[in-house]
């Protein structure tokens, strides 16, 4: 065992975390949206959209059950290298009750409205805090690889890698630029998609609602997410400029803090509080509740449930946008239709295709 | 605010140029203003780039606006025309059209008329 026990049990907090927020996640959803399916606004509360949802949960409950004592387990025995596969059977498992909660929605599927609304105005369309903002944590990054550099010779020949249990250093690495600068690197790379995600949001995000209370609303949950997302920006370029800087500290402060594996999991419990409070779209606010008066024609997200695949990727060559609303979640995610989608996904699979490479590439050199 | 019905017989590009016609006819903008662009309404209304294109090229025709390439949409100072009595027929035949389709339809014709008065008045006035 040497990881330290506030890392192993990260994998469980995240399997908690996971069907705490698929559990709730159907009530968080706008309210003539269920289970990724357009239905009338009254649907939810209906008793055949109750029995949905009950069977749902039941089924949540099931695979909460089956899989969390297993990650628990891991993460007290030397199998912690199976937690990923619990967490994906965890995911999987949640993923096939929604699917079958959403076949059961469908015979109730409604067409959404084909009113568009849009603000003839300029409006605010920039990102929380404009450019400048937005290009703090690259200039952190950039300042840490121009010290770096220009500290080169105080490097030391061989870089610690990994810390075990018990504050020793157990891997080493010899001093070379792709060694030093990869931290960096990784995070840019991270950096550059969620940029990309923060601009997207700023302008290329259809509003549902572009005036009155409910577009204000929206508006006001488009910037809480940006800034959310701003803040997990910054954290990602102090953590990962630390880890670059780390060689040039002196050894009894190279040792990773505890805080590092503890403050990443607050972060996700605070946005995860945040975001359930505001609901998809800020519907759950207390003044959003008091302007969803029951209609027949729903308004949906203005699309068409067609465009959804599996209910969860949207794919809709004729609509200009890149970022659209997430039908069964909070927040955003991507038009799939647009190559820019294509980027965006292709940055943030680099980093784990990265490290999955250099891995396979060390053990066969072995 | 602008509403466009993607169901509508009304061709797309003609109910954009229509409800901005509205608004600038409105007051609701000065010369000068910018409009959004073609892509960020696009982008809003869901609707193809070219669509929003056609209802801008509309209202530059009419005069509505100035259209200069990767600087969007400016509103031109544009004085009405005095009264022209030549181009009645091209607004007497949908308006006839409409008030037949109302008056099919059940629509009290005082109604109509009060209602297409009033119509006037506010869109004069700047309030509609």
């Amino acid at each position: 065992m040497s990881l330290p026990l506030t890392v192993r049990i990260i994998p469980l907090a995240m399997g908690i975390l996971a069907a705490v927020a698929h559990w709730l996640i159907p009530r968080l959803t706008r309210p003539d949206l269920y289970f990724a399916v357009t239905v009338a606004p009254g649907f939810r509360d209906s008793p055949e959209g109750k029995s949905i949802l009950r069977r749902y949960r039941r089924g949540i409950i099931g695979v909460a059950a089956l899989t969390l004592p297993l990650l628990a387990a891991c993460s007290l025995t030397p199998a912690f290298a199976l937690a990923p596969l619990f967490i994906l059977l965890l995911l999987g498992g949640c993923f096939g009750l929604f699917y079958r909660a959403r076949r059961l929605v469908l015979p109730h599927a409604l067409p959404a409205t084909t009113v568009r609304e849009a603000q003839v105005t300029q409006g605010n369309r920039r990102m929380p805090g404009g450019w400048v903002i937005a290009s703090g944590p690259f200039v952190l990054l950039a300042a840490c690889a121009v010290y770096l550099w220009t500290h080169w010779p105080q490097i030391p020949a061989r870089l610690v890698l990994q810390w075990g249990a018990r504050g020793q250093p157990d891997r080493w690495a010899a001093r070379s630029a792709g060694v030093v600068f990869f931290p960096l690197l990784i995070a840019a790379t991270v950096l550059l998609a969620m940029t990309l995600i923060l601009y997207g949001i700023a302008h290329w995000l259809r509003p549902i609602y572009a005036g009155g209370l409910q577009g204000a609303r929206e508006s006001r949950f488009r910037r809480t997410i940006s800034t959310l997302l701003l803040a997990v920006e910054y954290s990602i370029a102090l953590l990962f400029s630390w880890i670059a800087i780390r060689p040039l500290l002196p050894v009894s402060y190279q040792r990773p803090p505890a805080a590092l594996a503890i403050l990443p999991g607050l972060i996700a419990i605070a946005m995860t509080g945040i975001l359930m409070w505001l609901g998809q779209g800020g519907s759950r606010t207390p003044t959003a509740q008091r302007l969803q008066s029951p209609s027949t024609k729903p308004v949906g997200d203005r699309t068409g449930d067609r465009f959804w695949k599996l209910g969860v990727f949207y794919f809709n060559r004729d609509d200009p946008s890149v970022m659209v609303e997430k039908r069964f979640g909070i927040g955003y995610t991507m038009n799939f239709a647009h190559p820019v989608a294509w980027t965006i996904l292709l940055l943030l699979l680099l980093v784990p295709i990265a490290i999955t490479a250099s891995f396979l590439v060390r053990h066969a050199m072995r | 605010m602008l509403r466009i019905d993607l169901a509508s017989h009304v061709p797309v590009y003609e109910q954009i140029a229509n409800g901005l016609r509205a608004e600038l006819v409105a007051g609701r903008f000065g010369p000068g203003d910018k409009l959004p662009t073609v892509r960020t309404l696009a982008i809003d209304l869901g609707v193809h780039h070219n669509t929003v294109a056609q209802a801008y090229r509309q209202l530059a025709e009419e005069g509505w606006l100035e259209l200069k390439r990767h600087r969007g949409a400016t509103v031109r100072e544009r004085h009405r025309p005095s009264n022209r009595s030549d181009g009645t027929e091209t607004f007497a035949r949908p308006l006839r059209e409409l008030l037949a389709k109302a008056l099919a339809a059940g629509l009290p014709r005082k109604m109509l008329i009060r209602e297409l008065l009033d119509s006037a008045h506010r869109l004069e006035a700047g309030a509609l």
